[in-house]
């Protein structure tokens, strides 16, 4: 599975708001089948684009994230929010394949 | 990359595959399962009450069983889709969305079905916003909020019924004056719930809500009727996923399944099929009948290999 950096809400500004790097957020839970089945391809674009964009992981499932799944409009996964200079610039909802995910993350951040 | 070829490639890994790979294991036939998630659609099940060794079990929790029963007898996994699949009986190549390519002197397709979506313009843009096709996987985001279930089948059912306990109120929308495809103990568990309204003779016109749902425009017998909703959840049904069998000209039925005979075998040499995916079982797609295909399948397979 995936060595992504996994945030809570108490690293969320430093590692996502303050980022010199634009960042993705994949909100996950650990029921979700298609986040189990994306896992691979945000995996292997994390290791492709590395010296470009950071990624992170947040369990939404996680009673400590909550205030974040609010604050974002988390209401289905995966959703994956990108972020650049603090700001959220663009999002995906549901299941994607890697093609479309990499062309549709590298049109916001890069 | 490797030439090894495998004995068998098992295309799928929802309950049809998984328990191919169990019996393929016990009968020493070197395969491979490709898929991108063990256990498939039935993952998503939120209630499962008919499998027999279970009184009641989530999907997610059966799947894990099946899977750890397939990988306790050595399953070799891979996690990808299958793109194609090129050559003939004894040599085909199977190309993976990650670009391995495997090599498989028999292969078994056990792809299963994939969704049926709305087909409304907002569809894709209201994802995630309200709209959502598994209540399992997003309900918890609709705690005490008023929520919409589109269908009349078992999905839906039980979609309702696992709405119910979180949200405050759910809507059934279906089409017939009753849900007729929807077991009867299901139904008679919905007639208990006070905070289930049903949306008899009733179909989605539109969805509502710029950037995020607000509700559904039904036509309720002839009229337009506005319904407010913070979540509307898909459950139309399903379409057999046979694009790479039909790619290689397999013969399959007037609604797109694959057409098998008694031993699980295609219209194609060398190429088997199972699950829900196939026109066997008397098309009742349940995960024992997805068992009982991938059973039979790797028996007709075993039996095949050892005379050829």
């Amino acid at each position: 599975m995936s060595e992504i950096l996994e945030l809570t809400a108490d690293n969320f500004k430093a590692e996502v708001l303050d980022s010199q790097l634009p960042v993705v957020v994949d909100f996950w839970a650990p029921w979700c089948g298609t986040c189990r089945m994306m896992a691979p391809m945000i995996d292997s674009l994390a290791s492709e684009l590395a010296s470009q964009i950071k990624f992170v992981k947040i369990n939404a499932d996680d009673s400590v994230n909550q205030q974040l799944v609010v604050e974002y409009g988390v209401q289905g996964l995966p959703a994956i929010k990108l972020f650049k200079a603090g700001q959220l610039v663009g999002e995906m909802n549901g299941m994607r394949q890697q093609d479309s995910l990499k062309s549709d993350i590298l049109a916001k951040l890069a | 990359m490797s030439e090894q070829i495998y004995d068998l490639a098992i295309v799928g890994s929802g309950p049809a595959g998984l328990t191919a790979s169990i019996y393929a294991s016990r009968y020493k036939v070197n395969h491979i399962v490709i898929g991108p998630l063990p256990g498939g659609t039935m993952t998503e099940a939120h209630r499962i009450c008919n499998f027999p060794s279970e009184i009641s079990i989530n999907g997610w929790d059966l799947a894990q069983k099946i899977e750890a029963n397939a990988k306790g007898l050595g399953a070799e996994m891979v996690a990808s889709e299958v793109m194609y699949i090129s050559g003939s009986c004894p040599e085909f190549s199977v190309k993976l969305a990650n670009g391995q390519i495997i090599k498989a002197k028999t292969v078994l397709l056990t792809m299963g079905t994939k969704r049926r979506h709305l087909g409304d313009e907002k569809e894709q843009v209201l994802l995630g916003k309200g709209l959502a096709y598994c209540a399992t996987c997003d309900g918890p985001f609709f705690k005490d909020k008023i929520v919409g279930v589109l269908g009349g089948g078992n999905s839906a059912a039980t979609a309702v019924l696992y709405l119910a306990d979180i949200a405050k109120e759910v809507h059934w929308i279906y089409t017939g004056a009753v849900p007729g495809s929807a077991e009867p103990s299901w139904l008679e568990e919905i007639n208990k719930r006070d905070n289930i309204k049903q949306q008899a003779s009733s179909r989605v016109k539109k969805l509502l809500g710029e950037d995020k749902l607000t509700g559904v425009e039904l036509e309720q017998l002839g009229q337009a009727v506005d319904l407010n909703l913070d979540g509307l959840f898909i459950e139309i049904g399903s379409d057999p996923a046979t694009g790479i069998f039909q790619a290689m000209n397999g013969q399959t039925d007037d609604r797109g399944y694959i057409i098998v005979d008694g031993q699980q075998t295609t219209s194609l040499p060398g190429v088997w099929a199972a699950g829900d995916i196939t026109n066997a079982s008397n098309g009742l797609r349940q995960i024992i009948t997805a068992c009982s295909e991938g059973a039979i399948a790797a028996d007709s397979i075993f039996k095949f290999l050892q005379k050829n």
